[in-house]
C-alpha cells in the first residue's frame, strides 16, 4: 500500500525534534505501563506471567523507574523547549484551548448526526488535538508526581502518613488505567481507526502532511500557510 | 527363712550381686561371679563352642555359641553371665531360661519403660514391641556414649526405624504412626545435622520423644504432647524457649485453646527445616502462608475473634506482592509482628503497638516517623476504615465509566456521520449518472 503522504505535494508538521519527543514519550509510556499493569494485575496470569518477563518485582521495578526517568527527561525537555525555542512556543500557543474549539466540536457532531451546521476550519491543531495534549499533560503530572512519592517512599515517610500512601497507590493505579483508555482508545482511534486517517496518519515518522490533507484537515492553517507564502496554495 | 525356696534364695542373692555391681562397677574377679556360684568360665565351657546348637521342635537349630571376646569388649564385661540370665541352678541348666534379666541392675529405666507406650504394648504381651535388648544389643551392648553403641545418636534412628519403617510390624498396628513422616527427619535441619554434620547434640528420635519413657503425643505425659511441645524443644533451644513463653501464642495454649500454636505449629515436627531453606515453613516466601494457616482459617478467626482478612490485605500490599514475586527483603508477618514473642497490637511491648511502629517501621525504612503511624497498617480498605482510598476508588470508577462513555460515543458519532456522507455521495454519483444523457 501506498503511504498517503507519497502522492502529492507535502509540507513539514512536525521537526525531527517533535518527532524525537514523541517517540521517547510514546516507547517510556508504554513500559510503563506494561511494567506498571504487571503489578497491578499481579493476581492474574498475565500479570504473573509480565512479572516473570520482567525479572520479578525488583526487575519490574528497576525498569518502571528506568522508564520513568526517561518520561520525565522528555516532559522536562519539553517545557524547556515551549519555553525557550521559538518553534516549541509556537506550537505551545497554537495548543492554546480557545472558545473556538467548543463551537468546532460541536458544528463536527452536529454535522455527523446530518444536523445544518458550518464545516469548522481548523487551525494548526484541532480540538481532538488539543484534548488529547492535555488530558496527558494533567495524566502524567499526577503519575509523576504520585509516582515519585513512592518511589521515595523512605524518605516520604517521614512526612506523609500510612493513609497518604495507600491512597497513593490507588491513585497511581486507576490513573494508569485513565492513560491506558486514552491511548488505546481515544489515541489510537485518533490517529489509526479514523476514517480520515485509516490505516494511519504517518506525519508522526515522516513529519509531514500533504497539502491537500491540510487543506481538508486545518483549512485555517492552510490559508494562513498560503497568505505568508510557505505554501502554493495553486490559485 | 525355713519357708524361703531355693528360688528365692538365687533371687536374693542376684539382688545383693545387683546392688554390689552398681555401688562397685569396677568389681575385679567378685562381680564375674554370678549366682550359685557359676563363674564365665563355666558357662564358657559349653557356650564358648562355636558349635553348640539348640535344637527344638519348630525350630531350625540356634547357635548358642558366644562369642568371648565380644563379652569382653561390651559394657558389661565385668558383669557375670548369671547375673543377666538368672535362674540358673545347676549345671546343665534346663533347656528354657527365662530371658535376661536388665531390670535387676537397671530399675529406673525399668519403671519409666513400664509407662511407655512399648511397655504398654509388651504387657499386653505384643510380640512386636521392643524390649530392653531390642534397642540396646545382647552380648555387645555398649555405653550410650559409645560410637560402637547401637543408640549413640549418629546411628540411633536407624534402631527405631528397624520397626516404625517396617511394614509387616505397621500393618498389624493401625495406631502407629506414618513411616512417611517419621523419614521426612532425615532431611529435616535435625536429621541433617546429624548424619550431615556429625553433630551428637542434634536430636534424634529419642531427642525429643524420650527414650525408655516414650509416650505417644496424645498421652499428656509425652514429651511431644503440645502442652510440653515447647518445654521439649527449649531442652536445647533454651533462648527461644524464654521468648515464646512471653507470646501471645503460649499465653493461649497456656490457657487451654487448643488451636494456639506451640513450636511444631509454625515449624513443623519431623520436616523441620532452617529459615534459610526454602522448603521450610517459616523460610521468608513460606511465613505468610504458615500463619495463615490459623490466621486465615474462618473456623480459627471465628473462634477466637480474631482480626479478619490478614492474608488478603496483605498480599494485596506492596510487601505481599514483592514477597510473593520473589523479594525475600520485603516484609512478611514476622517482620513486623516478631515470631518467638508475637504479641497483640494492644500490648505495649508489642513491636506493632502504635508506639513502636515507627521503630518496626524504621527497622527497613530509616525515614519512617511517628507521622507515619498514623495510618492504619494492612486494614480492609472500607469506606469507614479508608475513606480516602474510597472516594479515590469510587471517583475512578465513574471517572473511567464516563471518559469511555465519551470516547465511543464520540467514535460512533464520527463513524455515522462518514457512513451517512458516503451513502450521499454513492447517492449524489448515480444522480448524476441517471441524469446524465
Amino acid at each position: 500500500m501506498t503511504p498517503s503522504h507519497a502522492s502529492g505535494p507535502t509540507v513539514l508538521r512536525f521537526t525531527l525534534n517533535e518527532r524525537l519527543q514523541h517517540v521517547l514519550l510514546m516507547a517510556s509510556t508504554l513500559v510503563l505501563l506494561v511494567t506498571g499493569f504487571s503489578l497491578l494485575f499481579h493476581d492474574v496470569w498475565i500479570g504473573r506471567w509480565l512479572l516473570w518477563l520482567e525479572g520479578g518485582v525488583q526487575g519490574r521495578g528497576l525498569i518502571h523507574r528506568w522508564a520513568a526517568a526517561v518520561l520525565m527527561g522528555v516532559c522536562g525537555y519539553h517545557l524547556l523547549y515551549i519555553l525557550f525555542t521559538e518553534r516549541g512556543h509556537a506550537q505551545f500557543m497554537h495548543l492554546r484551548p480557545r472558545r473556538q474549539d467548543a463551537r468546532d466540536f460541536w458544528q463536527v457532531v452536529r454535522l455527523n448526526l446530518g444536523r445544518p451546521a458550518e464545516r469548522p476550519a481548523f487551525d494548526r491543531f484541532d480540538y481532538r488535538q488539543k484534548f488529547q495534549y492535555y488530558a496527558f499533560f494533567v495524566a502524567s503530572v499526577s503519575m509523576v508526581l504520585s509516582g515519585l512519592l513512592l518511589w521515595f517512599a523512605t524518605e516520604a515517610m517521614a512526612v506523609m502518613p500510612k493513609w497518604a500512601f495507600d491512597l497513593l497507590a490507588v491513585l497511581h493505579g486507576r490513573e494508569s488505567v485513565v492513560i491506558f483508555l486514552l491511548l488505546f482508545v481515544w489515541h489510537l482511534y485518533d490517529v489509526h481507526l479514523r476514517p480520515e486517517v485509516f490505516p494511519m496518519d504517518w506525519s508522526w515518522i515522516t513529519g509531514r502532511i500533504r497539502l491537500a490533507d491540510l487543506k481538508e484537515r486545518h483549512r485555517a492553517e492552510y490559508d494562513r500557510m498560503g497568505k505568508a507564502g510557505v505554501i502554493d496554495v495553486g490559485e | 527363712m525355713r519357708h524361703t525356696t531355693s528360688a528365692g534364695r538365687i533371687l536374693m542373692a542376684v539382688g545383693a550381686l545387683a546392688g554390689l555391681l552398681v555401688l562397685w562397677p569396677e568389681g575385679g574377679t567378685a562381680a564375674i561371679r554370678g549366682s550359685a556360684g557359676l563363674t564365665d568360665r563355666e558357662c564358657l565351657r559349653c557356650h564358648g563352642d562355636p558349635a553348640l546348637t539348640r535344637v527344638q521342635p519348630g525350630e531350625r537349630g540356634r547357635t548358642m555359641y558366644v562369642d568371648p571376646a565380644l563379652l569382653a569388649g561390651s559394657r558389661h564385661a565385668k558383669v557375670a553371665c548369671s547375673a543377666c540370665h538368672t535362674g540358673i541352678a545347676k549345671l546343665p541348666h534346663d533347656a528354657r531360661l527365662s530371658r535376661a534379666q536388665c531390670t535387676t541392675c537397671h530399675q529406673r529405666e525399668a519403671k519409666a519403660y513400664a509407662g511407655s507406650i512399648h511397655g504398654k504394648g509388651l504387657a499386653k504381651a505384643d510380640a512386636d514391641v521392643p524390649i530392653c535388648q531390642r534397642c540396646h544389643g545382647g552380648h555387645d551392648i555398649a555405653g550410650a556414649r559409645d560410637p560402637t553403641s547401637r543408640v549413640q545418636p549418629l546411628r540411633q534412628a536407624r534402631i527405631c526405624m528397624e520397626c516404625h519403617a517396617d511394614t509387616r510390624i505397621t500393618a498389624r498396628h493401625a495406631e502407629m504412626p506414618n513411616v512417611l513422616l517419621i523419614r521426612a527427619y532425615a532431611d529435616s535441619v535435625h536429621g541433617q545435622a546429624v548424619t550431615k554434620k556429625g553433630l551428637v547434640v542434634a536430636p534424634t528420635c529419642t531427642g525429643c520423644h524420650g527414650t525408655h519413657d516414650l509416650k505417644p503425643a496424645d498421652d499428656p505425659g509425652s514429651s511431644v504432647h503440645r502442652a510440653n511441645v515447647a518445654e521439649t524443644c527449649g531442652g536445647c533451644h533454651r533462648g527461644i524457649l524464654a521468648e515464646y513463653r512471653d507470646s501471645i501464642h503460649a499465653a493461649a495454649l497456656a490457657t487451654g485453646v487448643k488451636d494456639a500454636p506451640t513450636c511444631t505449629g509454625c515449624h513443623g515436627e519431623h520436616t523441620i527445616a532452617a529459615p534459610t531453606d526454602p522448603a521450610s515453613r517459616v523460610a521468608p516466601r513460606n511465613i505468610p502462608k504458615t500463619c495463615g494457616g490459623c490466621h486465615a482459617a474462618e473456623r480459627i478467626v471465628k473462634a477466637y475473634g480474631l482480626a479478619t482478612k490478614r492474608g488478603e490485605t496483605y498480599a494485596d500490599s506492596f510487601h505481599g506482592i514483592a514477597a510473593q514475586f520473589g523479594n525475600l527483603e520485603a516484609a512478611n508477618c514476622a517482620s513486623c509482628h516478631g515470631f518467638h514473642d508475637v504479641r497483640p497490637s494492644s500490648d505495649p511491648r508489642s513491636r506493632v503497638a502504635k508506639a513502636n511502629l515507627p521503630a518496626t517501621c524504621g527497622t527497613c525504612h530509616p525515614g519512617a516517623g511517628a507521622r507515619f503511624a498514623e495510618g492504619r497498617v494492612h486494614i480492609e480498605k472500607t469506606k469507614e476504615s479508608a475513606p480516602g482510598v474510597y472516594y479515590v476508588r469510587t471517583f475512578y470508577t465513574w471517572f473511567i465509566g464516563l471518559l469511555m462513555a465519551c470516547f465511543l460515543g464520540y467514535m460512533a458519532v464520527e463513524v455515522y456521520g462518514y457512513r451517512r456522507r458516503q451513502q450521499h455521495r454513492k447517492q449524489a454519483g448515480s444522480n448524476r449518472r441517471a441524469g446524465e444523457p
